[in-house]
């Protein structure tokens, strides 16, 4: 104590008491003991280990302790430090925003800062050692591993982006870099590593990454050439197709050349001019041919378009050549076949127009001029309309009309006025022209001349109703003669009345082929007409068989059926066909003894059977006899069997919209049919 | 009383078996080859019913019907028209006339219109 007087009242002398009264042991561990300083500064706290022992004499008696001690300033000192300096630690790592973490030189994470445990939501013996793995995205994990295994062989630095899962179960991305602490041997002591939440920025560039690829897909998906210039002019971008479209094999020998360089020079005051525009921050549009790199011409719609940037400079132009070398071969192609169109038009002798999708004229060919003597624009829209007889003008508007609302060809018969006010018959035939949407584009139309035709078909007429006519009187004459012939014989009981009635027949069937030949006539000029009216069919059956009985006293005529309902049609047309069918199935059965006949109601139609047993039809004939071209051609051969009369049935069932239509079997016999609709 | 038929015919032989067959079954038959002056003629004749051929010369029997079914004096008077015309129902409905004929007709027929139109009762129908 009188050695280190600065002792006294540090508690030694209670220790030494102790040890002296109670023979115990003291062991002092890094106590702290405040000493003068040596060179007479202020006295200073240092540390020390020491032990006090007691020394017993041979009486056991402690007469004395053994005091052993060193100091431990240096080291208690130094720690004070370290613990403070790992509290700053802390603290900063805590204050940070970043993750940060340590681990040993093997890798073996042994301390996480704050934020980790903010964001996982978990404690550190969780995330210590290898817990922190759980939550690296699996994906990302393997490249993980791989790093740190390299790291830490080869104790270089590293950073690297990968995704660790957050409180709410959502992988952020984070970029992690790790740096390792070296001694002065530079081995490895322990690594110190940040983790960045990098997530935002990543969906940023994310974004911006697609917005790109998009837009590069929309350029490289464009059929068209799509390139992209710079200011100057040169090609720094072109899409494949584009490369295609201009028959280039290397890309990279069409970069960075100026776009200029692939016209010709006919077109470089375009191709300036588009670029000054663009730069100036328009818009531009040509179109031009140039060859390909393989030579071919092409037909180019060249669009060219400013790309500015956020300050508003033109930094880049994009062209876009659209190859429209098919379309302008299609105009060149229309252009000639409509010159074609119009010197075609000009050589026929009829007249030719055409309209647009109103109606309203705009070509007229030259005969149209030639024949009115008036001009073109006289003519067209709607001054062609003077030009029609006025007494046709309600059927010219009227068929017109329909046309316009059914969008169906026409034909129509009507008088144009000539130059000098004569007017002539005119044939019009009116197609409607439509697109492919089957929309009405104009109408294309001819007129003949058909005057001399018309007169010749009045005259004709005419003459086969004078004939007729001129036919028939005399026959009337001979009729009425041998009637009172026959009457008269009749009242004198004269063997030889059956000459005269015999007579009366022929007449009669002289009547019937004079009647047939006038139908024949009605039919090719299109003119036989029905007189509908509504009567009983049953009746009207009942008195053509009648009719037929009377003259076929040899044959059985066996009706059967009715029909309910009265019935539309030409009754006299009807009774013709009618009796038509029965006079020729009874002509065909000589040998036969009767004939049938059926009527029936079938939903809405008549239909009328009438079979006989005679000589039927051979099956090459049957399938012809009404087939109308086989017919028109053959008919004199054909018909020379049947009569005329069967063609005559079959226009005038055709005009009632009904059936006809016969079955047979030769030597067995034929049934003929037909139906009509009950009502017209 | 013979009641009297006035026939129109430019064809001389009609109307002479007309005239011949008529006569036989007691009627008076007049005819004439023209329709010319036609109101007069009836008059004159005092024409019971008239046999009208379609193709009268002058003016067709068309017009001749008009002209009687016209006129105060002779508009009661039963019309035939008569023709080789397919469509003569529809002319003679077309001019009022009261019955007809096509050419060539039974002569059962002739004398059984003829004798429908001078019943009383048919007349007395006008």
């Amino acid at each position: 104590m009188e050695a280190l007087p600065e002792l006294e009242g540090q508690n030694f002398d209670t220790l030494l008491d102790n040890v002296y009264n109670t023979g115990e042991i003291f062991v002092g561990v890094e106590v702290p003991i405040t000493l003068a300083h040596d060179e007479g500064l202020a006295p200073e706290e240092r540390y020390f280990n020491f032990s006090y022992q007691p020394i017993y004499n041979i009486h056991k008696i402690i007469d004395g302790v053994l005091v052993f001690g060193y100091e431990v300033t240096e080291e208690v000192r130094g720690r004070k430090i370290q613990k403070e300096s790992d509290a700053l630690f802390r603290v900063l790592t805590d204050a940070m925003p970043q993750k940060m973490w340590t681990a040993d030189a093997n890798g073996k994470v042994n301390y996480f800062n704050q934020q980790w445990f903010n964001y996982t939501d978990k404690s550190f013996e969780e995330l210590k050692d290898l817990g922190w793995t759980k939550i690296v995205h699996p994906d990302d994990w393997a490249q993980n591993q791989q790093t740190w295994k390299y790291a830490i062989s080869t104790g270089e630095d590293f950073q690297q982006e990968h995704r660790f899962l957050n409180n709410n179960g959502i992988y952020h991305w984070h970029l992690t870099k790790f740096v390792a602490q070296k001694n002065a041997d530079n081995k490895i002591i322990m690594w110190v590593g940040t983790s960045t939440d990098i997530n935002e920025q990543k969906l940023e560039s994310e974004k911006i990454r697609l917005a790109e690829e998009f837009n590069r897909n929309v350029l490289q998906s464009s059929p068209d050439c799509v390139k992209v210039l710079d200011n100057e002019g040169r090609i720094i971008f072109m899409n494949t197709n584009g490369l295609c479209l201009l028959d280039i094999d290397d890309c990279d020998s069409i970069i960075n050349r100026n776009w200029r360089e692939l016209w010709g020079n006919e077109n470089k005051e375009a191709i300036d001019a588009a670029i000054t525009k663009g730069l100036k921050g328009e818009t531009a549009q040509f179109q031009a041919s140039a060859p390909t790199f393989k030579s071919i011409f092409k037909w180019w719609d060249v669009k060219v378009s400013p790309l500015v940037s956020t300050n508003g400079v033109v930094t880049q132009l994009i062209a876009v050549s659209r190859d429209i070398t098919e379309q302008k071969n299609y105009e060149n192609t229309i252009a000639e076949s409509e010159k074609r169109f119009r010197q075609m038009a000009n050589a026929m002798p009829q007249k030719v127009w055409t309209t647009d999708d109103n109606g309203k004229v705009n070509y007229l060919n030259h005969q149209w001029m030639e024949y009115t003597h008036k001009s073109f624009e006289e003519l067209k829209d709607s001054g062609w309309k003077k030009v029609i007889h006025p007494d046709d003008w309600d059927l010219n508007q009227k068929t017109w009309q329909s046309s316009i609302n059914s969008g169906e060809d026409f034909q129509l018969q009507h008088r144009f006025r000539r130059y000098d006010g004569k007017y002539y018959w005119h044939l019009s035939q009116c197609l409607v022209q439509k697109n492919e949407q089957g929309k009405i584009v104009g109408w294309i139309g001819t007129h003949t001349d058909i005057d001399e035709q018309k007169i010749m078909e009045k005259a004709k007429d005419e003459f086969m109703s004078i004939a007729s006519h001129e036919l028939k009187t005399p026959l009337t004459t001979a009729k009425a003669y041998i009637q009172l012939l026959e009457m008269s014989m009749k009242q004198t009981n004269d063997k030889d009345v059956v000459f005269a009635e015999k007579a009366g027949l022929s007449i009669n069937r002289l009547n019937d082929l004079i009647g047939e030949l006038m139908d024949v006539s009605k039919i090719q000029n299109g003119k036989l007409n029905l007189n509908i009216t509504t009567f009983n069919f049953n009746e009207m059956a009942a008195d053509a068989i009648e009719a037929v009985q009377y003259a076929s006293p040899g044959h059985h005529l066996l009706f059967s059926g009715k029909i309910k309902e009265p019935v539309e049609g030409d009754k006299e047309r009807l009774t013709q066909v009618i009796v038509n069918l029965l006079s020729n199935a009874v002509k065909y059965s000589p040998d036969a003894k009767e004939v049938f006949i059926n009527i029936e109601e079938q939903v809405g139609l008549v239909k009328v059977s009438v079979k006989d047993t005679g000589i039927g039809i051979r099956k090459q004939s049957l399938e012809k006899i009404f087939e109308r071209y086989y017919r028109e051609e053959q008919r004199a051969v054909h018909f020379q069997g049947l009569g005329i009369g069967l063609f005559i049935c079959y226009e005038i069932i055709q005009r009632h919209n009904g059936k006809i239509w016969a079955e047979s079997e030769p030597g067995e016999g034929s049934t003929f049919y037909f139906t009509i609709p009950v009502s017209q | 009383m013979k009641k009297r038929i006035l026939i129109f015919d430019d064809d001389p032989e009609l109307s002479m078996v007309c005239k011949i067959i008529l006569e036989k079954y007691n009627y008076d038959v007049e005819t004439r080859l023209f329709c010319d002056n036609i109101i007069k003629e009836i008059i004159e004749v005092k024409a019971d019913i008239i046999l009208m051929d379609l193709w009268i010369p002058s003016i067709g029997g068309e017009q001749a019907i008009n002209l009687v079914k016209n006129n105060n004096t002779t508009m009661h008077i039963p019309v035939i028209l008569f023709s080789a015309n397919v469509e003569i129902n529809i002319i003679a409905a077309r001019v009022n006339a009261n019955g007809f004929l096509k050419k060539p007709f039974d002569i059962q027929e002739l004398l059984r219109k003829v004798e429908d139109l001078l019943r009383p009762e048919a007349l007395n129908e006008r």
